[in-house]
């Protein structure tokens, strides 16, 4: 996974939080599992600003694979969440499929 | 945030908490906190039909009175993360609040006094949602304990108990249920356009739900995903 930090004043955050998991979203209650982990405290922050990215790997699991049904979906995401240090915080998340390897024909 | 293909009725955009209860223009969680300390004298009713925002009114509510010690439920859904421990306004006020959210009798039962016992103390605020799923001799047992350890109260009920002034009472008129379908629409950027439901045929289905917005919400996500 790639990352790059933009427009981010480097005094105000906190930390960063990079983590990759999957939720359902549908009619009913929701379920949550997560994967992936990783926290970045100031002093641990990529020096990366700008054009280069930063870079973590993840081994993903054989399940939950995504699901696009009509009561139930399952979405895997990499979230990134960065905390400032004024209490507010930035969420961004980047949905992607998890699942067999779509055949050509 | 909105996820591509989110359909903007699902639970995770529509459950308590995830929208904030709307009060009438005149009327908001100052005047909801003074009626409560001053009016009902720290015990107060929620009332309401099923669906009608109770649960969204204590998630919307409650954090603002002060650090909350515990999230009690036996089954269903936890609050958002937002109706977690929070400081607010009336921190000096209330020094604590304790919330149980009834869901099995019996085991929700126990759990009450079995905290009880150990926790409660003068101005802490015991918040129960679904009073009404209680046993009569239970309420009573809960309002005494109260009573005697000089504890605050919230509860939420379909109907109108004895022993509880009614704090407020919620009800989701057509004109309210526009406005926020017409938020869930916009905050997920929707294709689907608010006018697709007037006011009309959403004063229909809420008339046909008996006043149940929730069920309203998971009418409209069936249509929405017919539109997919």
């Amino acid at each position: 996974v790639e990352y790059r930090l933009v427009g981010t004043t480097w005094g105000r955050v906190r930390a960063l939080e990079l983590s990759v998991l999957w939720y359902t979203e549908g009619k009913g209650n929701e379920d949550t599992g997560l994967h992936y982990f990783h926290r970045l405290t100031e002093d641990q922050l990529p020096i990366q600003q700008g054009d280069e990215p930063d870079r973590f790997e993840v081994q993903l699991p054989q399940a939950p694979l995504s699901y696009e049904g009509s009561l139930i979906k399952i979405r895997w995401v990499v979230r990134g969440r960065l905390l400032l240090s004024d209490g507010g915080e930035v969420l961004v998340d980047r949905m992607f499929r998890l699942g067999p390897p779509v055949r050509s024909s | 945030m909105r996820v591509p293909g989110s359909n903007p009725f699902a639970t995770r955009y529509t459950a308590p908490g995830a929208i904030p209860y709307q009060f009438p223009t005149d009327f908001g969680m100052q005047q909801l906190t003074d009626r409560w300390l001053g009016d009902c004298h720290g015990r107060g009713l929620i009332v309401g039909p099923h669906g009608s925002g109770k649960t969204s009114l204590l998630h919307s509510w409650v954090p603002s009175l002060g650090p909350i010690e515990l999230v009690h439920q036996v089954a269903g859904f936890l609050p958002s993360p937002e109706a977690r421990p929070q400081t607010g306004q009336l921190q000096a006020v209330v020094p604590g609040i304790r919330w149980f959210r009834l869901t099995h009798q019996q085991r929700a039962l126990q759990a009450i006094w079995d905290d009880s016992r150990r926790h409660w103390r003068p101005e802490l605020a015991i918040v129960v949602d679904g009073y009404e799923q209680l046993h009569p001799w239970a309420r009573w047992r809960l309002l005494n304990r109260c009573r005697r350890l000089r504890c605050r109260l919230i509860v939420t009920s379909h109907r109108r108990s004895l022993g509880i002034k009614t704090l407020w009472r919620t009800d989701v008129s057509p004109e309210l249920g526009h406005r926020l379908i017409s938020q869930l629409l916009e905050r997920n950027r929707s294709t689907i356009r608010a006018e697709e439901w007037t006011k009309e045929q959403l004063s229909g289905r809420l008339e046909r739900q008996s006043g149940n917005f929730r069920e309203v919400l998971f009418e409209l996500y069936d249509l929405a995903e017919q539109d997919r």
